[in-house]
């Protein structure tokens, strides 16, 4: 009887346990999206200052300026929309760990070919020749899963545009629980021992003078990718291209 | 570019008032600006109350152009209560602010916003956004008949 009691009053405990982590995470939420609301309101007025009235000299007193005083306006004018470009890859990785997901059932294979589109509307130099395969179908977010293959596609064809005939192939394939998709390029590549900093967030392995970017892109997608109970990687050759595959638990049905 | 009649401009950033004046007056967007620092005084305004008492209350502005984050009253309670009078239901507001949260937008117009632009840090484009508010509001857009 103690026993029963003993249990009773431990499952009881538990409860109580975990009616308190559920608040302490609805806590933590709300001081995030006020945190980062606070971010994308105040931290960008001044930043708007800085470039705005700097880019008005330039304009106002900018023809009695020599070489050197004009270059001078100019790097403060970059360094304030360096800063906004950060700010804003801030705010996408910080939506993208905390907007509720809805799991339904997504045809990988329309959503990548509508994620390349994207990106081929929003690139302005000729895009690559962008080759999808059939893709297996997964269970996640659509939204989120879209950001994925746009960042992916994205990234590929930023680090491949520039070679002498850039190629992109997106493929996929279902094994052991789980489906694996693959983005691969011909492009710039990376050398793979700097593998475990490509999905930090702000970590960039090339200079931003050879190719633009904030360094958030794969980051958002390890988190994306994680939150749906997945996993992703990178392989990769200087100059030889550069492959990256996420895997998604496979769901019976999906 | 001007009908002769008053934009209200709700803005509490000194920077901010100063840039778009400045970029309405790039623009040639020669109408009056009225500029008010907070949510109550812009209500204070807009029903010729408080500092404002002794406005002509029949005179209302031809577009508002309102910042989200405001002193006192916010800018989105300045929109419900815009929005819950029969004198104000119907004037333009052009939620005019640095956010781009989802949240934001989404809560604008439901409260009745006609229109949201995000204030861009680059001041050549915003220029051209205040080129582009003053072309549609104040010529293309048929303001609703007093």
């Amino acid at each position: 009887m103690s026993e029963i009691d003993h249990l009773r009053s431990e499952n009881a405990q538990l409860r109580e346990r975990e009616e308190q982590l559920s608040q302490d995470l609805a806590a933590a939420y709300r001081h995030l999206e006020s945190f980062t609301h606070s971010i994308a309101h105040d931290l960008r007025a001044p930043l708007r200052s800085i470039d705005s009235f700097a880019q008005i000299l330039e304009e106002d007193i900018g023809a009695r300026l020599d070489a050197e005083e004009r270059r001078l306006i100019g790097v403060i004018r970059n360094g304030s929309r360096k800063m906004d470009q950060l700010i804003l890859g801030l705010l996408d990785f910080s939506r993208a760990g905390s907007r509720p997901l809805e799991f339904d059932r997504i045809d990988m294979t329309a959503i990548a070919e509508a994620a390349a589109i994207e990106v081929r509307t929003h690139y302005s130099g000729t895009t690559p020749l962008i080759e999808i395969a059939e893709l297996p179908a997964a269970r996640g977010d659509a939204a989120a899963i879209r950001q994925v293959w746009c960042n992916l596609i994205g990234n590929a064809v930023k680090y491949s545009a520039k070679r002498p005939s850039p190629r992109i192939t997106v493929s996929g394939r279902s094994e052991n629980c789980q489906t694996v998709y693959q983005v691969e390029d011909n492009g710039a590549g990376f050398d793979m021992r700097y593998a475990d900093k490509l999905f930090g967030v702000f970590q960039r392995l090339h200079r931003s003078e050879e190719f633009d970017g904030t360094g958030v892109g794969l980051a958002i997608v390890q988190c994306i990718v994680e939150r749906h109970g997945g996993r992703v990687w990178a392989t990769g050759i200087p100059d030889g291209g550069a492959s990256v595959q996420f895997a998604l638990p496979f769901v019976p049905g999906s | 570019m001007s009908r002769g009649n008053i934009i209200l401009l709700v803005e509490d950033n000194a920077d901010d008032v100063e840039l778009t004046l400045r970029a309405f007056r790039k623009s040639k967007i020669l109408n009056e600006i009225v500029v008010v620092g907070d949510g109550v005084e812009a209500l204070d305004y807009l029903f010729a109350t408080g500092v404002h008492a002794g406005r002509d209350p029949k005179s209302m502005p031809e577009v508002i152009l309102l910042d989200l984050k405001l002193p006192k009253i916010g800018g989105l309670e300045v929109l419900r209560q815009m929005r819950a009078d029969e004198r104000t239901r119907r004037i333009p507001v052009v939620v005019l602010t640095s956010s781009n949260e989802e949240r934001d937008i989404l809560t604008s117009y439901d409260l009745g916003a006609n229109s949201f632009v995000r204030k861009p840090v680059d001041f050549g484009q915003f220029v051209e956004a205040a080129r582009h508010l003053g072309l549609y509001w104040l010529v293309m857009n048929e303001p609703p008949p007093r």
